[in-house]
């Protein structure tokens, strides 16, 4: 027999309920076939028209509001459910996660990926050359004949086939794209390249990377020069650098030029790495020779022109903070792992 | 070289501080690598009298000095001099003193007597003084003064660091004085005035253009004399040691003027001085012991029957100065530069003198030294008299260049006057004449319009010039393809997950020899290596990662995945051939940590081959070796070919190489990087709208069968609707080989029906039956 019930008592019976199977007694009692309600609805047939509208509309919402309140506890009791056993599947998310395994390039290709960049941006074109190069590209074409003291400053590798060395600088690309252009203006390369001299010291090795620019064309000044090579390196190590120029000396070039930035290490205020001066050396520059223009197949009265060249691995030590180059080519893993990123740089 | 402040003013009006020394050095182009203080140490050696003198009771050489210091104090030391009497006036080092030769004092026990610090000798303090051991001092100055104040101060000293160009006429303390006033505005002092030669029949020049211009001149010294304290000062300060007047003064003009002379005992000299070339197989003892041989392209100074010195380079032992030495005939030339460069080279000989001849001196010089040595010696009371001397050759031509300012703006792109240009050159020495430029006679590195454009600028300053950028325009420019490849390479391999590495292109060619694969052209050796171990240039990449293998397993316990993109050497003929070629390396250690990770395998690199091929557009095929080589695993090996030739391999180490380099088994890929092979772009058409079909069939495969024979017995059967085919599992039971693939069927016009499916997968089984593939039960 089924008690008589009331809506106070349907909630708090429900809000009593602990399990989903109370859930469903109380359904089946209230809402079932034979449940109080359903008995209630049969019996409307016995009232007056009036009293059973009234009455019908009644049983209707207590209807809706018992169902409604019986799905609404069994969500909360199967979500109750979920919960306490996605609880026992816990992880220890602190373990380590499975790293993508992605390779990474050598610190010194991004720099001179980088490097080229710039380069092509500003609208020169990539130029290489041989890395075992003719006696004549190498030294006579850029104006160091054999006795010339600049001769004896670079130590050269020689090889077994006259007449050829391993070169001592990437400027022999000049004379060659001169050459290919045959004439034409404006003359407008970027030479990146391996370069070798008998040196290996703290502060040398004997295989490195230059990089070497040019460009030619008619009415180009030194203050072109110091402008290009200004905005040039702003583009490579950061607008704010401060950056100086000093007379030097290149067989290659007159006048000459040597560019200086800021020391990153002390900022200006003197360092071993500096040796006090608050200044590093970038690169050099200089107008080029009249007799390495001729070299390459232009009238020097027609055509003037710059170059400049720097080691790629003195910009690496710039942009990643090194001290010693030749670990960049220990080729030692767990240093090469370490250089992941470079910042905004490379 | 090494320049001292004191000096500069020896030709400059009024001597500016030594930072404004600097910063003009520096606009001159000329580095200063280190400034350092002369005389420092000599702050502390003081000015003392002698009040007494007894025997030391426990010695007969010592003695006990006390003396009177400028403090009043009376302090007792012990000395073995035989000088040193009351009112001897000596210099004294107290306890704390550092001498040149780098002793610190302290004090010491001599015999039972507490001695502190020491009475000094001028050897001791590095300079050289008549009388006894001790030095006694005369001058006039009170007790206290230190040996610094009696030198006049510490001086400062630039470390130089001369350009060949400057190093061309620079080396000398006038010429910098000079430049460094016409920067600075301050007046020069005059040079000294020239010195009027004779016409004596004491020397002869057989080779004029070896030797231009020649001065020799005949000298009587007082014996038994010191040079002057002030340039035994300047002279120590640069870092000579003071040997005899005659000698000191020839280093004090070489640094002063630049010119290098050399002093002779007349002695030893018989008849003329003749400036001649060596005859063949003549020899010479130099001063420092050696024998040198002399070839006829030598310049040599004689006399009548033997050879005196090697011209501009270095003076022999006999007839050199000696502490006795009174009668001196003093060598003033000026030496065509090249010559002297060349045998100071072939002697290996490089002597302050070739290191100025050999680059280019100052006729001028020729004409100026005697007057100055003149005046220093006959100053210091050293001269006796002036012997005979004559003057051979002549001035070298001026050389003029046109005055074109309007060429040095464009060079400098400055809008400097005519006259500011003319201005700055004439400061710096030169003529500007109507429309020429006269070239000052030291200046050897000016032969061009440019030279005078650096000159001007250097006058002037860097600073000053105007920051502008070329005017024509600036176009995009791209990475030629050929260039690109490698790059492409080198992303395609590094998002495979190989880390790259940088490998010197030196090596050792035995080492190489092992790897070559196939003919190969020889290696191009190096003539003068660094190492016996990178005497050639590779001609594979291989070794060179087969090292960092070594080395890095040498150190830790970890899996190597390296690649490198580099340059490979051969020599064809006389000329060097340079290719690229990509190199991967792979350890096939079983996979450690957490979590886990599957095992490398030689499938591995396979397949990164065939994921090169895919990414690059490169048409490459894995095929066997038709003639395996060695340092491969017989079993475990392919080469890589495309368009019909072979590229490269890959596969496994023989596994005794690869124990050599720590490692158990390892991977190996070499691919020569093709500049001209065509690179294919995917075509990827429209995907199909009817669902795909999977089948999946496991079948037993006899030995003798490989996958590529079943993908191709497949593939012959032209199943148009047959997407793909792929391995999915394969294994090894007591029946053979079990294989599973997945083949995967669609459509692009309709929806397959099963039966369709059904003959396609019956006519697989019966072809593979044909090739004894059954399907397994
Ligand atoms: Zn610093």
């Amino acid at each position: 027999m089924v008690e008589p019930i009331s809506w106070p008592d349907v909630e708090r019976l429900i809000a009593e309920a602990s399990s989903t199977e109370q859930l469903k007694q109380f359904r089946v009692a209230w809402l079932g076939k034979k449940g109080w309600i359903t008995a209630q609805m049969k019996e409307l047939g016995g009232l007056s028209p009036e009293l059973r509208r009234v009455r019908g509309a009644e049983l209707n919402t207590l209807r809706n509001h018992v169902a409604t309140a019986l799905d609404a506890k069994q969500a909360l009791l199967e979500d109750a459910a979920e919960h306490e056993k996605l609880l026992r599947e816990t992880l220890d998310l602190t373990l380590p996660g499975r790293t993508p395994v992605a390779g990474l390039l050598h610190p010194m290709t991004r720099v001179r990926r980088r490097i080229e960049d710039i380069a092509l941006r500003l609208g020169f074109s990539l130029a290489y050359g041989p890395q075992v190069e003719s006696e004549w590209y190498n030294f006579e074409a850029l104006n160091i004949p054999k006795g010339h003291p600049a001769r004896d400053m670079q130590d050269t590798f020689f090889v077994d086939v006259p007449g050829l060395v391993l070169r001592t600088h990437t400027s022999p690309v000049q004379i060659r794209s001169m050459q290919d252009r045959q004439g034409a203006l404006p003359v407008k390369v970027f030479a990146p390249g391996l370069v070798y001299r008998r040196d290996d010291d703290a502060t040398h090795v004997p295989m490195f990377q230059q990089v070497e620019g040019l460009w030619l064309d008619r009415h180009i000044s030194l203050g072109d020069l110091l402008g290009t090579l200004t905005e040039w390196v702003g583009e490579l190590i950061g607008p704010e650098v401060a950056t100086r120029f000093r007379s030097s000396y290149f067989p290659f070039t007159e006048p000459s030029v040597e560019m200086d930035v800021g020391c990153a290490i002390c900022r200006g205020s003197g360092c071993r790495i500096c040796k006090d001066t608050g200044w590093v050396e970038i690169l050099g520059s200089g107008m080029v020779h009249p007799a390495v223009l001729k070299n390459g197949g232009y009238d020097p009265d027609q055509v003037s022109g710059f170059a400049f060249g720097m080691g790629m691995e003195r910009v690496a030590m710039r942009l990643f903070g090194l001290d010693d180059l030749r670990l960049l080519y220990q080729n030692d893993l767990r240093y090469l792992e370490r250089f992941q990123s470079g910042g905004d740089a490379v | 070289m090494i320049l001292s402040h004191r000096w500069l003013g020896r030709h400059l009006s009024t001597l500016p501080d030594s930072d404004t020394v600097q910063r003009g050095l520096e606009q001159l182009g000329i580095e200063v690598a280190q400034r350092t203080l002369y005389g420092q140490n000599f702050g502390m050696v003081e000015l003392v009298e002698v009040v007494s003198r007894s025997p030391h009771p426990q010695s007969d050489h010592l003695a006990l000095v006390e003396v009177s210091r400028g403090s009043g104090e009376i302090t007792q030391i012990v000395t073995g001099a035989a000088n040193g009497f009351p009112k001897d006036r000596l210099w004294y080092a107290p306890p704390g003193t550092t001498l040149p030769d780098g002793r610190t004092l302290g004090v010491r026990d001599l015999r039972g007597i507490a001695s502190p610090g020491m009475l000094l000798s001028s050897d001791e303090l590095g300079y050289q003084w008549l009388g006894g051991d001790l030095w006694v001092w005369d001058g006039p100055e009170p007790l206290g003064t230190t040996f610094l104040q009696g030198i006049g101060g510490t001086d400062t000293l630039y470390d130089l660091e001369l350009t060949p160009n400057i190093a061309q006429y620079l080396q000398s303390v006038r010429h910098i004085a000079m430049e460094l006033g016409a920067i600075l505005g301050i007046e020069p002092i005059d040079p000294p005035s020239p010195f009027p030669y004779r016409s004596d029949p004491i020397a002869e020049i057989e080779d004029f253009s070896r030797c231009p211009l020649y001065g020799l001149v005949a000298m009587t010294l007082k014996p038994g004399q010191v040079s002057p304290l002030w340039m035994q000062s300047l002279l120590r300060a640069v870092g000579h040691r003071i040997i005899h007047p005659a000698v000191d003064v020839t280093n004090f003009v070489l640094w002063d003027l630049g010119e290098p002379l050399h002093a002779f005992d007349a002695r030893r000299v018989r008849g003329r001085i003749r400036v001649r070339q060596a005859y063949p197989g003549e020899t010479l003892s130099l001063l420092d012991g050696q024998l040198l041989t002399l070839s006829v392209d030598d310049l040599v100074i004689a006399d009548a029957d033997k050879v005196l010195a090697l011209a501009g380079v270095m003076g022999g032992v006999d007839s050199g100065i000696a502490p006795d030495t009174k009668e001196v005939l003093l060598e003033c030339a000026h030496f065509s530069a090249p010559g002297i460069f060349a045998s100071s080279k072939r002697h290996g000989l490089a002597t302050d003198a070739a290191l100025h001849f050999g680059r280019g001196t100052d006729p001028e010089a020729v004409y100026q030294s005697p007057s100055l040595v003149i005046g220093v010696l006959g100053a210091a009371g050293i001269l006796d008299k002036v012997g005979p001397s004559a003057l051979l050759g002549g001035m070298p031509e001026v050389r003029r260049i046109a005055f074109e300012p309007e060429r040095i703006r464009q060079i400098l792109g400055v809008l400097w006057s005519d006259e500011k240009i003319q201005d700055a050159l004439q400061h710096l020495g030169y003529v500007v004449d109507h429309q020429t430029v006269r070239v000052p006679l030291y200046r050897h590195d000016v032969a061009l319009i440019q030279d005078l454009a650096e000159d001007v600028l250097r006058f002037y300053g860097l600073e000053n010039v105007p920051l502008t950028t070329p005017k024509g325009e600036t176009h995009l420019a791209q990475r030629d393809s050929k260039m690109a490849v490698g790059e492409h390479v080198r992303d395609v391999v590094a998002a495979f997950g190989y880390e790259e590495v940088f490998t010197s292109t030196f090596s050792r060619a035995a080492s190489q020899a092992d790897y070559l694969t196939g003919a190969q052209a020889s290696a191009v050796g190096v003539t003068n290596p660094l190492r016996d171990d990178a005497s050639s240039l590779r001609q594979t990449i291989l070794p060179s990662l087969l090292d960092v293998v070594r080395y890095n397993r040498a150190r830790h316990d970890r899996p190597i995945k390296i690649f490198e993109v580099g340059s490979v050497f051969e020599k064809e003929g006389d000329a060097v051939q340079e290719y690229r070629e990509l190199g991967v390396v792979l350890s096939l250690d079983a996979a450690v940590g957490w979590p886990s990770r599957v095992d490398p395998c030689i499938y591995d690199l396979t397949g990164l081959v065939d994921g090169l091929s895919r990414r690059l557009g490169w048409p490459l095929v894995r095929s066997p070796f038709a003639d395996m080589p060695a340092f491969l695993h017989p079993g475990r090996a392919q080469q890589i070919r495309a368009d019909g030739r072979s590229l490269g391999y890959v596969g496994e180490l023989r596994p005794s190489l690869a124990s050599k380099h720590r490692v158990r088994q390892l991977g190996v890929l070499v691919l020569r990087v093709p500049e001209v092979l065509a690179r294919l772009a995917s075509w990827p058409g429209r995907p199909s709208r009817f669902p795909e079909v999977q089948r999946d069939l496991s079948l037993v495969v006899p030995e003798n069968i490989s996958y590529a024979k079943i993908v191709d017995t497949i593939n012959q059967l032209q199943v148009s609707d047959l997407q793909s085919l792929s391995a999915l599992d394969r294994f090894r039971g007591d029946f053979g080989v079990s294989l599973t693939v997945r083949l995967t069927f669609q459509s692009p016009d309709e929806t397959l029906k099963d039966a369709d499916v059904d003959q396609f997968i019956s006519n697989i089984i019966k072809a593979l039956g044909a090739i004894g593939v059954e399907p397994r039960q």
